[in-house]
């Protein structure tokens, strides 16, 4: 025996010996027959060991263990001992609260289960290795099924593109590069800019949802935000838009979808406008949420449905997100269509995106060709396949004729002069352009572009800095060796002028400095440029193993047959029982108390059906057993057991209400008695006239307690 | 993002097709495509087609399907076919037919039948319709009889007015209805008229292949729903023909109609030429002369001509006057108002609209396709070209600066006076003197829109001028000249934008135009485009660094759109 398992073994017998004395004889007697005296507590449970033991035993309370049980050891198995509440938690996706405390209390009555001195659930270290065997696989927690295996009501030969990709994103880019309103006061867009939005880019911008949600991803991302001089309007930031262009098309297009489904856990489906709200926006959940996205959508596979609650357990379970953000990502994803619906509330990840390069295209030679065409009129159509850390940073150039399964611009002049702005030329654009359609340009497009260069050129304005310096200071600006390439110009005695820098401002204002001419004290506005959006960081790594996520959540779906087979089993052993439970002469309450233990499978063989092996227990009531009721309710209080109560419906309802109730006292209010209790799982109080309870019944927390 | 799969053509969600030429699959493409929607840009790269309405119910109308089309448009398509688009194709089809034509055996009355009770109900109650359909019972007409139906389908339908055809058709195509046309058309009266054999020059005639194409499209198989449509042919490309093969197919007595008296002239000269008719069988009907024959050929013009604006058209009698088996409408992109509103009461008749370029800046081009009739045949331009059958064409647009003395007055001028001094660049001449002298021998046209700036070149450079003012008798020698060698560079105004047929000009200089004029630019181009054995060379001279430019670039949409790639060059 290995020394965990010795160390369970200890774990389990001190759990049996910390029962009460008539719990522990209660258990006993169940199992091993009425007990003589003298006795000793530890051959007791000796005994109790090899009676676990015997393989037939041990067959038996495999074959009576049913489904729903099976999910609670697949899922304890799967998890390792866990308390209570996070092994029903894991379950309630499946499981309703119900259905896991009376799985998980039987389990403990029929001494598979036992809790711990951590108070955690575990398995008996006498029945682990065979119930493991039998129930550890967890193809029971992630069922998925192969495509074929659930007929796809309308079989959908090509499966949609995700509306937010790099497409409508470029798109987004092109449309509000050209300033607009945007919005309407009361922070909603205004109606020309859906249309404007919907016309140009109108598959994948159907419906205005999407439009917002693209939005304020933009928004959470800190690539586009409201302009402070002109709040209704989008200003977009190129620094940043620069920055996603320079990602690979998978974590770009993560990026954007963290940032929408963020977004729209944070804004609650309204638009962060304002500036605050907008960097309030918690952007670590942002990064935490392109992991997880990234994460689940590499493990998912291809061809596979898998069912919208194993989807949310495999996210709660494997990506270590906030209960609040877990609950956002799948719904998200089917939002994105990342996840596709199939038959019978089942997903399968979008095939689409295995399209979804990881790697950075670098080289727009390695396009297929016709990925770019420019026509002579000047129209660009970029298809789908063309990524945008290739084509994005030309994009200024153009303007928006519509984003479909193309992208289909036309070279704006506006564009032109902005790209001039920034230092581009004629000639470095045709230069890209070619490249980008992987051959000459029309003659027409070149000695266009060149004619804008020579007008955009032809009035100049610079953005810089005037230094009024003393003689001293000018000789030392002109001439050190470390301020010549900042290409000052002299204006006249004592007056130069620094062309402005952005790429390289922080060295210049140190290079001055150590020159003595501290421009951050003279111009402390210049330096605090940073709009206070923090950096694009790269995508987080993948969880480690997931490798073997992915194999755990794609084993085989549990064996149909083994579980027949164990049902079968069970039927056997239970008519043998009863046959045997019929011989016997004892009163009506014992043999229904024996009928209740062969049913629940905590009889398990012939041996145990005799006299003195339990006392009889009221564990039901119906509503004219107000007697009845009482009793239950008070033994309930007592041994903190739940009750399952049936309230006769009102208001209409045809069925009575069931709720799950943690009873706490007796209240009299005039000539009624009402029963106090906590609501399981929601934990709020409430009251009961007990004349009302339709159905009353007692959920032993262990029938050896 | 998303591979391609060898598939050439891409559905977009708003009607349009992008085809990439590209793709080896282009060919095959184009021919499917061909048959439901319509080609409205071949540039170098990507074509365009459109599905629309009428597209979708001349495909229904040849028999072909929703499940052929959406067979072929998944097949072809690199991605999926929007949901949209589908549920349009599906209804657009479905409504194809859900409303009938039927003839009666009344002369004047003919019978709307809507197959469907839903669409009975909207007829009766819209306003527009109240007037023109007849809600009677139609029991009382004792001796009426409708051809094709049963008197148990009568009672939903309506009686019709034969003179509102036209009008009803044009309105229950906006409302999204296509009326299926079963009533025949009006046989007119017989025409003796067969073709020539061989022609003046001693060559034979022959009709070409796509001609032969265009005039099958046209008269189908003279069954209901046919005879009559819009014929798209490249300048150059022989639209004449065209109507002279219907006519010869149809042998009925026809009338022409077209832009000028020049155009008159042509029609009848080609009609001589190349048919068996005498000069007692075509008739001329312009401001001199008003014949009408089995075959007249007349002007918009004399057409619409009226003596007050509250008149009358008393020359609209010209179409009552006989039995026509065929009206032709020549350069059917400029028919005028007055015209569409009489054509709509000629729906009896056959009726063929010719042109190289639908495109209207009114916008009215969709009232041509519904009054005359949807496009039936277009050919690209540029596979003409390929074939030889019209003029390669290479087009190169100098841009000069303005000369120092226009520069502030253009500063400082209004918007219009501004493209008026950027046009009438006088620069533009020293342009226009190096390419005479580079083209000195062959045919050249020097095209304005301006007449001072015009008459000022053509006193430069000596040259005889054509203008609106020059009265008939002089255009008619001075094109004659042109087309005999004896005038090699003959200066002309906007007159002979259209329908003249100079068949020697290669060399085009156009000075000024009319604003962002696509359809001119293209018309222009049209005049140097009959087959030669080199290229023909279309110069257009653009102020720099003004708003011509931007009009300059609008005018070359439509030619950009067939695939010209024009030369961009700077005279310095």
């Amino acid at each position: 025996m290995k020394r965990e398992e010795i160390d369970e073994l200890g774990e389990w017998r001190s759990h049996l010996l910390q029962l009460g004395d008539r719990t522990f004889f209660d258990l006993i007697r169940n199992y091993l027959g009425p007990v003589k005296t003298p006795y000793n507590k530890h051959d007791l449970i000796r005994k109790l060991e090899v009676f676990l033991s015997r393989d037939k035993i041990q067959q038996a309370m495999v074959a009576l263990t049913d489904p729903i049980q099976a999910q609670v050891l697949s899922a304890l198995a799967f998890l390792g001992p866990r308390d209570s509440q996070t092994l029903l938690g894991f379950l309630g996706r499946e499981l309703t609260r119900l259905e896991s405390y009376r799985a998980l209390a039987n389990l403990e009555d029929r001494l598979v289960l036992f809790r711990n001195p951590e108070g955690s659930i575990a398995y008996n270290p006498l029945v682990k290795a065979r119930f493991s065997k039998e129930f550890g696989h967890p193809g029971a927690l992630f069922s998925s099924y192969r495509r074929e295996e659930l007929p796809f009501p309308e079989v959908t030969e090509i499966p949609p593109i995700p509306w937010a990709n790099d497409l409508s994103l470029q798109g987004l880019y092109v449309l509000l590069g050209r300033s607009f309103p945007v919005f309407r006061q009361n922070r909603w867009f205004l109606k020309k800019f859906l249309d404007q939005v919907e016309s140009k880019i109108p598959g994948f911008f159907s419906t205005a949802d999407r439009i917002l949600g693209a939005i304020n991803g933009l928004l959470a991302l800190g690539l586009v935000t409201p302009n402070p001089d002109e709040p209704r309007d989008l200003l977009t930031l190129n620094n940043r838009w620069s920055q996603i262009f320079d990602l690979s098309p998978w974590e770009r297009t993560i990026m954007w979808w963290s940032g929408i489904i963020e977004s729209d856990q944070a804004s609650k489906g309204e638009l962060p406008l304002d500036q605050d709200e907008v960097n309030f926006l918690n952007f670590e959940n942002q990064h935490r949420i392109s992991g997880a996205l990234g994460s689940l959508l590499v493990l998912l596979e291809d061809n596979r449905w898998y069912p919208r609650d194993v989807l949310e357990r495999i996210v709660s379970t494997f990506l270590s997100l906030e209960p609040a953000l877990e609950t956002t990502i799948i719904p998200g994803l089917i939002f994105l269509q990342a996840l596709i619906p199939g038959p019978e509330n089942t997903y399968a990840r979008n095939p689409n995106l295995v399209h979804l390069s990881k790697e950075k295209l670098s080289d727009p030679s390695t396009l297929p060709p016709g990925a770019g065409r420019v026509e002579s009129d000047g129209r660009v159509t970029l298809q789908a396949w063309v990524p945008a850390e290739i084509s994005g940073p030309l994009l200024p150039l153009f303007s928006l004729e519509k984003v479909e399964y193309v992208l289909y611009l036309q070279l704006s002049r506006t564009g032109a002069n902005f790209l001039f702005s920034r230092g581009h030329k004629a000639n470095s654009l045709v230069s890209s352009l070619e490249s980008l359609t992987q051959g000459p340009l029309p003659q027409v497009v070149r000695a266009t572009l060149t004619e804008w260069d020579r007008d955009f050129f032809s009035a100049q304005a610079s953005r810089g800095i005037l230094l009024r310096l003393s003689p001293e200071k000018e000789a030392l600006l002109l001439h050190d060796p470390r301020t010549l390439g900042l290409g000052v110009i002299s204006l006249g005695q004592g007056i130069c002028f620094l062309p402005a820098q952005p790429s390289n401002e922080f060295r210049l204002f140190e290079d001055l400095g150590a020159l003595g001419i501290p421009l951050e004290t003279l111009l402390p506005s210049l330096i605090n440029v940073d709009p206070g959006f923090p950096d694009l960081r790269p995508l987080p790594l993948p969880p480690r193993g997931l490798e073997r996520i992915s194999r755990v959540i794609h084993t085989l779906p549990p064996n149909h047959e083994t579980e027949d087979h164990r049902s079968t089993q069970a039927q056997i052993i239970r008519q043998s029982l009863q046959e045997k439970l019929r011989g016997l002469k004892i009163d009506d309450d014992f043999r229904r108390e024996l009928e209740y233990r062969v049913e629940k499978g905590i009889l398990l063989s012939e041996s145990q059906i005799r006299s003195g092996i339990a006392r009889p227990e009221m564990t039901q009531a119906g509503s004219l057993d107000h007697t009845g009721k009482l009793r239950l309710i008070e033994t309930a209080i007592h041994s903190q057991d739940l009750l399952e109560v049936q309230i006769a419906p009102q208001g209409g309802a045809n069925d009575p209400a069931e709720i799950l109730l943690l009873p706490l006292s007796i209240l009299r209010q005039g000539g009624e008695q009402i029963l106090r209790g906590r609501i399981e799982p929601q934990g709020s109080e409430m009251t009961i006239q007990i004349s009302r309870i339709q159905y009353l019944r007692r959920l032993k927390s262990g029938l050896f307690k | 993002m998303f591979a391609p799969q060898n598939k050439p053509i891409i559905v977009q969600s708003d009607a349009t097709i992008l085809l990439d030429v590209h793709d080896p699959g282009a060919l095959e493409a184009r021919k499917i495509l061909a048959g439901f929607a319509y080609l409205e840009k071949s540039p170098e790269h990507i074509h365009t087609y459109a599905l629309n309405q009428l597209s979708l119910w001349n495909a229904a109308s040849a028999g072909i399907d929703t499940d052929t089309i959406l067979a072929d448009l998944n097949r072809l398509s690199r991605f999926p076919l929007p949901t949209n688009l589908v549920t349009f194709i599906r209804l657009t089809i479905e409504k194809y037919g859900s409303i009938q034509l039927y003839e009666t055996n009344q002369d004047n009355l003919l019978f709307l039948h809507p197959r469907n009770k839903n669409i009975y109900a909207e007829l009766r109650a819209h306003p527009k319709l109240k007037r023109l359909l007849s809600t009677e019972d139609l029991s009382a007409f004792e001796d009426l009889e409708i051809h094709g139906l049963s008197k148990a389908q009568w009672p939903e339908g309506f009686l019709l007015p034969l003179f509102e055809r036209g009008t009803i058709k044009d309105l229950l195509m906006n409302l999204g209805y296509p009326i299926q046309d079963l009533a025949p058309l009006k046989e007119g009266q017989a025409l003796d008229i067969k073709a020539q054999e061989i022609l003046p020059n001693g060559k034979p005639f022959e009709i070409r292949d796509y001609q032969t194409q265009a005039v099958e499209a046209f008269l189908g198989d003279l069954k209901p729903g046919t005879g009559f449509g819009t014929i798209v042919l490249p300048c150059g490309a022989g639209k004449t023909i065209v109507g002279i093969a219907s006519i010869l197919d149809l042998a009925q007595e026809t009338l022409i109609l077209t832009s000028s008296t020049t155009a008159v002239h042509q029609w009848m000269r080609e009609l001589r030429e190349k048919t068996t008719l005498t000069p007692e069988q075509l008739g001329e009907y312009t401001g001199a002369r008003k014949e009408i024959k089995p075959v007249t050929v007349g002007t918009y013009q004399v057409l619409t001509w009226r003596n007050e604006t509250t008149q009358e058209f008393p020359h609209f009698e010209l179409l009552r006057s006989r039995s026509w088996g065929l009206i032709i409408y020549d350069e059917v992109h400029i028919l005028p108002a007055p015209v569409f509103r009489i054509t709509a009461e000629l729906q009896g008749v056959r009726r063929l609209g010719l042109t190289a370029t639908l495109v209207r800046e009114d916008g009215l081009e969709k009232q041509v396709f519904s009054l005359v009739g949807p496009k039936r045949f277009d050919i690209p331009w540029k596979d003409l070209e390929g074939r030889g059958w019209i003029a390669e064409a290479q087009c190169i647009e100098y841009r000069v600066d303005l000369p120092p003395a226009s520069q502030i007055p253009y500063a400082v001028a209004g918007l219009r006076e501004k493209f008026r001094i950027a046009a009438e660049n006088t620069r533009k001449e020293e342009i226009v003197r190096s390419l005479l002298a580079k083209h000195q021998g062959e045919s050249i046209l020097l095209i304005g829109h301006y007449l001072d700036q015009l008459q000022k070149v053509a006193a430069e450079f000596h040259l005889p001028m054509l203008t609106g003012k020059t009265p008939q008798g002089e255009r008619e020698r001075l094109f004659e000249s042109f087309r005999g060698g004896e005038t090699k560079v003959l200066a002309v105004s906007k007159v002979a934008n259209f329908a003249v047929d100079l068949p020697d000009a290669s060399v085009a200089i156009q000075i000024s135009g009319t604003y962002g004029s696509r359809q001119e630019e293209a018309q222009r181009l049209g005049r140097i485009l009959r087959p030669k054995d080199h290229p023909s060379l279309f110069y257009t001279l653009v102020s720099r660094s003004t708003q011509e430019e931007e009009y300059s670039a609008n005018r070359q949409k439509f030619l950009t759109e067939q695939g010209y790639a024009y030369t961009l060059e700077v005279w310095e």
